[in-house]
């Protein structure tokens, strides 16, 4: 058990790897001086020469690539140049809004998808699953900032229910902070619990039809109980992972949401970096989600140890 | 073993045995089909169409017409100066600019967009895929890089890809295609594994086909149908995706009319003019519904076993 958990651990590395040197890449590869990409356009040629000299540019590409490697396994993901501030430091800063977005955002998905896929599973062909359906394709289809300000209109500008944009901290008490949080969360839900909706309904349904069911039942067990003590253990395995899966469908829309809700996260970062063609913070930021994403995938293949107990390793 | 038990699961039925007029004729019949086919060729015939539909210059400046709302009447000039009485069908912008126009005119990128990045991806992720799937040596390598650009968030790696290079409609159907490209290739990789234990391409082996021909004759045709698929969920994302990147302000350069770049200008007054927002939102909504649809329905005809959304 704890062998195949390192083993996983250690099958990360390689991903990892490869995603390092990408970012690496990313300014190295491009057209131009990455120096003065990264000085920006009103650099002097010292300022220039001092970048070059302080990112070790004069030295060979692997050489470059060792030092830059070896700062980041320390945690050092270098110095941003538009913010002044330690990378590190400044996604430390970013992060409480996007993780709150994320999280909020899983939890409504899932209570919404998972009772939805069962229930169109149960009922396979009927309206509740034609519905469910189609609701999952248009929830696929419609984008994440014309459902955002399709809501935000709705329901914060002519309802006034709900404060319009903003985030408030999570330390500047509980009812503003999930009153902000709650139109973003459920946009982006809309987004992602189709895909949860539509793996649930297929995989109920197909544990649906097991033998295992029908024993259940001919036993004369009430159907919740088939559901929950039988059906559901057997469906579990691609729910979850549909999950992880998602969340870089998730990480996406983060970006998208929090430009629409003027939310202070990740994702505002990223635009903002982007914009400021600041690539020293655009690489932490893809370097720390990559990895969020890699390490969250691991934790769920894991759970599948405790999910399944077939599954023995 | 494995192909004893596959022979004996798909025995030749009549339904294998004229499988390509089969499948052509149950996707025509398809709704999805019908309905996602139909649309996009009514969005791009008015797009196309856009500069006799919407008579109004897309991108001609009128202080006159400013923030108008929809079914608004007002004069524009035309391109030869003379001035005309005009409905504005969705209104004007900040800028005085026909809505309507912009609209229509910013359909054209979308789809060109769309289909240059699925037809991108899908020739790079095809030919990688090929290899992959049959050589081993390179497949190792190969699917560890995959792995690894499929764990960068692609919106985030379109972005900084857009940041790098200067932004036009180029750089921008670059950056949407490579985040693409892992999963094209993971697809047709898994295919090809599959095909390759096929007894057809054993039989081709056997009488000296090299590995060229063998590729192009026996394996690629079987690749085609779940191919097709998946270059129209990868045409919805690209569109998708060009209009976050106009939207976020990093896509192609503001003054030219994408949905994206209309929804971004029109943010900025978007509680008092929400219409600016949602007309672009709305036909940007229509048209990737429309494409996975077609999609959808594409994927339920043409080949059940192996199509799945490409998350």
């Amino acid at each position: 058990m704890l062998r195949y958990c390192l083993q996983r651990l250690v099958a990360c590395v390689p991903v990892l790897a490869v995603v390092a040197v990408v970012v690496f890449l990313l300014l190295r590869f491009t057209p131009g001086d990455p120096a003065a990409i990264i000085a920006g356009d009103s650099a002097t040629p010292e300022q220039i020469q001092r970048i070059r000299a302080g990112l070790g540019l004069d030295r060979p590409v692997a050489v470059q690539f060792g030092v830059w490697a070896g700062k980041l396994v320390r945690g050092d993901l270098g110095e941003s140049f538009f913010f002044k501030k330690k990378v590190a430091e400044l996604i430390g800063q970013r992060l409480e809004p996007t993780l709150a977005l994320a999280v909020g955002t899983v939890i409504i998905s899932v209570l919404i998808a998972v009772p939805l896929g069962i229930a169109a599973a149960f009922r396979h062909g009927g309206w509740l699953d034609r519905g469910l359906m189609a609701f999952a394709t248009v929830g696929f289809s419609i984008p994440v900032f014309v459902l955002g300000y399709l809501m935000m209109w709705i329901v914060a500008l002519k309802l006034h229910w709900l404060p319009v944009q903003g985030y408030a901290r999570f330390s500047d008490g509980f009812l503003p902070f999930v009153r902000h949080l709650i139109l973003p969360c459920l946009t982006l839900s809309v987004i992602y619990s189709p895909l949860i909706a539509r793996v649930t309904r297929a995989s109920v349904a197909e544990a649906l039809t097991e033998d295992l069911v029908r024993t259940a039942r001919s036993k004369g067990l009430p159907e919740l109980r088939v559901l929950l003590r039988h059906a559901l253990p057997n469906a579990a395995v691609p729910i979850v992972t549909v999950i992880g899966v998602g969340l870089a469908l998730l990480l996406g829309g983060v970006v998208v949401t929090e430009s629409v809700y003027s939310i202070p996260g990740l994702g505002r970062l990223t635009v903002e970096a982007v914009l400021a063609r600041d690539f020293p913070t655009i690489q932490g930021l893809i370097l720390v989600s990559s990895v969020a994403y890699v390490l969250l995938n691991l934790l769920i293949d894991l759970s599948y140890l405790l999910i399944d107990p077939r599954i023995r390793y | 073993m494995n192909t004893l038990v596959r022979e004996i699961e798909l025995p030749p039925t009549e339904e294998t045995r004229s499988a390509r007029p089969a499948a052509l004729v149950r996707a025509v019949r398809n709704w999805s089909v019908r309905i996602g086919g139909v649309s996009l060729a009514l969005l791009a015939l008015l797009s196309i169409c856009a500069p006799w539909i919407a008579s109004a210059d897309p991108t001609l400046l009128d202080p006159a017409n400013r923030d108008l709302l929809p079914g608004a009447r007002g004069t524009v000039m035309l391109s030869d100066g003379t001035t005309v009485s005009h409905v504005f069908r969705m209104g004007t912008d900040s800028f005085g600019r026909d809505l309507f126009s912009r609209v229509l005119h910013g359909g054209r990128l979308s789809l060109v967009v769309g289909i240059t990045v699925a037809a991108l991806s899908i020739c790079a992720g095809l030919v990688l895929g090929l290899f992959g799937g049959y050589l081993r040596r390179v497949d190792m390598v190969l699917m560890r890089v995959m792995d690894g650009l499929m764990a960068i968030p692609s919106i985030l790696l379109a972005v900084s890809l857009v940041a790098l290079w200067s932004a036009s409609l180029g750089s921008v159907i670059a950056a949407l295609s490579i985040p693409e490209v892992p999963r094209v290739v993971r697809l047709v990789r898994s295919l090809v594994l599959s095909i390759r234990e096929e007894p057809y391409v054993e039989a081709a082996i056997s009488v000296g086909t090299t590995t060229g021909p063998l590729l192009l004759r026996h394996v690629l045709p079987n690749t085609l149908a779940p191919l097709i698929v998946q270059a129209t969920y990868v045409c919805a994302s690209a569109i998708l995706g060009e209009s976050i990147l106009g939207f976020l302000g990093l896509g192609i350069p503001p003054e030219i009319p994408t949905w994206g770049n209309l929804m971004a200008e029109g943010r900025l007054q978007f509680n008092l003019y929400p219409h600016a927002v949602f007309f672009p939102g709305l036909f940007l909504t229509i048209t990737v519904l429309a494409v996975n649809l077609l999609g959808d329905g594409l994927r339920d005809t043409l080949d059940p076993r192996f199509s799945r959304r490409g998350f």
